[in-house]
């Protein structure tokens, strides 16, 4: 809901274009073009290498760009980066943590280091993730030093969160309690801004996504019209073995695609609803029926393959 | 804000000073110790070292029937050397260690500007040396009315000043390479480099009259040819080694505010 209601009008909370970057000979950034709503999630998608961290480093200016304009939140990382940064909540990549002070102990510092948050309000995030304060950081498991990431991005509710693969490490329990975390803070006008190399990751929480490669924006897609588009994939399995007759039956509905029929088993896409198909298959004896849930990917890619770079990004999407 | 990350890193360094500073006092209580003995043979001593004077010059050895100058020929030739080791292990981590590492990357997501992040990082380096400084000093002051030192706490504290900040100079040697390369083999490499050429260019270099001005180059040389044990502190050398490591941490500041980090 938030998302709607950030207007045109209303000033981005990240607004990029034409940013460039090389490290010597090297061509990171090539001209980066994004613009991310206030109040929104909003996933950057891209495999290793392809800009990501870099964009992400830019807009917490540990790395100063060569060329184009960067605003976050309506300052430039470059001139206005302490008074930004109050602001953000990051969780990095790769994270490091070591020493044998308790995860409590270092929250308390980062806690302090933004000039104070409620403990209780560190406790109560730690609990959600079902992480022991008292354990020394450095013994942590990825998972573990992954939740105090996640506690010291999230504690002093950030306008902004950047987020550098967020769910890595994480197990599937903790992925729905993280993502219950990116819902409330957006529901209290947060925005997120998360970054993953696979779009799965992402496609449940996010309400757009922009897709990096070699330095530049290759797409930049609305989720839910995404899923609208969405092709599900069904399988169903009769009582007994169809003819060629009723396979063409099948192949004649409207919105059916691609009929395949083995003994008794019949896979289809659906493009839409199922009704006709389901209203068909129920007129025979049906034992299963299952649906495979659409492949986002390979439908951003579908629709973008099209394009000059499209094509690419697909063969090297796999 | 404020100083957490001053406070920050020395608590994460507490036990290695405590290892440090354990070092520091058992290598001065044990040179120290001897001294009532030495004094005992002292003749023995001048006779060997009149026998070979080159190699009295190149330990830096004067006067070894002095108790000022045998603590400078032995507490003043080697605490130097692990306080310099220590300081140039603490100002190599302080920046580029923990760049590398990733832990910094962390921190400089957090509302601290870059500035007062390199200068929290340098002060809390220095008050490191100084705590090995102070350590030394205060062993001194213990032995020297066990030991019939005779050497007046004012002269002790200069020597042990000269030494805290010769050792600061190549620890700060390193913190500003490691600040402006972000490499930490870089930072170690270089301050032990210009140590060894500091260190030789105040003792072996000596004895070569071509290689004299390479003392010049030493801090050694301006912490300790004043003799502060027997003269106490000398203001215009001291000044040299006070200044080389506030220089090298703005040069410091100036570059690592400019560059990309965690690159």
């Amino acid at each position: 809901m938030a998302a709607e209601q950030a207007r045109d009008g209303d000033p981005p909370a990240i607004d990029i274009s034409g940013l460039t970057k090389s490290y010597g000979r090297r061509t990171a950034l090539n001209g980066v073009d994004l613009r991310v709503r206030e109040g929104e999630v909003f996933g950057f998608l891209g495999p290793n290498g392809s800009g990501k961290t870099t964009t992400i480093r830019v807009l917490l200016d540990h790395i100063r760009r060569d060329a184009g304009s960067v605003s976050v939140l309506g300052r430039d990382p470059r001139t206005d980066g302490v008074a930004l940064r109050r602001e953000v909540g990051y969780l990095p990549g790769e994270l490091t943590m070591a020493g044998r002070r308790s995860a409590g102990d270092l929250l308390g510092f980062y806690a302090r280091l933004r000039g104070g948050v409620p403990r209780a309000r560190i406790e109560e995030l730690a609990g959600r993730l079902g992480l022991d304060l008292r354990r020394p950081v450095r013994g942590l498991s990825k998972g573990n030093k992954q939740k105090v990431g996640l506690v010291q991005a999230f504690m002093h509710r950030p306008r902004l969160l950047i987020l550098d693969e967020p769910t890595s490490g994480l197990d599937p329990l903790l992925q729905q309690e993280f993502l219950a975390m990116v819902r409330q803070a957006r529901e209290a006008g947060a925005t997120v801004f998360m970054s993953s190399h696979v779009l799965s990751e992402v496609h449940d929480a996010a309400d757009r996504a922009a897709i990096i490669r070699d330095g530049r924006i290759v797409a930049t897609e609305d989720m839910d019209a995404l899923r609208a588009r969405a092709v599900h994939e069904f399988s169903i399995r009769f009582a007994e073995p169809l003819g060629e007759a009723e396979a063409r039956e099948f192949g004649a509905l409207e919105n059916v695609r691609g009929v395949r029929t083995e003994g008794d088993r019949l896979t289809c896409t659906v493009d839409g609803s199922p009704d006709a198909l389901v209203k068909l298959a129920a007129r025979r004896t049906v034992l299963l029926m299952s649906a495979v849930e659409p492949d986002l990917e390979e439908l951003f890619f579908t629709h973008y393959a099209d394009g000059a770079d499209g094509g690419a990004a697909r063969e090297g999407g796999g | 804000m404020g100083v957490q990350v001053f406070g920050r890193f020395l608590r994460e360094r507490a036990r290695g000073l405590a290892g440090w500073s354990l070092a520091v006092a058992a290598v001065t209580a044990m040179y120290a110790a001897f001294w009532p003995t030495m004094a005992d043979t002292a003749d023995l001593m001048q006779q060997y070292m009149e026998a070979m004077p080159a190699m009295g010059e190149a330990m830096g050895w004067n006067d070894m029937t002095s108790p000022e100058g045998y603590i400078e020929a032995t507490v003043l030739l080697l605490v130097p050397v692990l306080m310099v080791v220590a300081a140039i292990g603490v100002g190599a981590r302080a920046v580029a260690g923990d760049e590398e590492e990733g832990a910094l990357e962390l921190v400089m997501a957090y509302p601290v500007g870059r500035t007062s992040l390199l200068v929290q990082r340098f002060a809390a380096s220095a008050v490191h040396t100084a705590v090995l400084g102070a350590v030394m000093f205060l062993v001194l002051l213990g032995l020297s009315p066990v030991l019939d030192l005779g050497i007046g706490a004012g002269h002790l504290a200069a020597a042990c000043l000269s030494t805290a900040l010769v050792a600061l100079c190549y620890g700060t040697a390193a913190f500003a390479i490691g600040a402006v390369t972000g490499r930490r083999s870089f930072a170690i490499a270089g301050g032990a480099f210009l140590a060894v050429v500091g260190y030789l260019g105040d003792t072996f270099a000596l004895t070569v009259d071509d290689l004299e001005w390479m003392r010049f180059t030493s801090a050694f040389y301006y912490g300790f040819d004043p003799e502060p044990l027997v003269n106490g502190v000398d203001p215009g050398y001291t000044l040299v080694i006070a200044a080389v490591p506030l220089v090298l941490a703005a040069v410091a500041a100036a570059v690592f505010a400019r560059r990309d980090v965690l690159v």
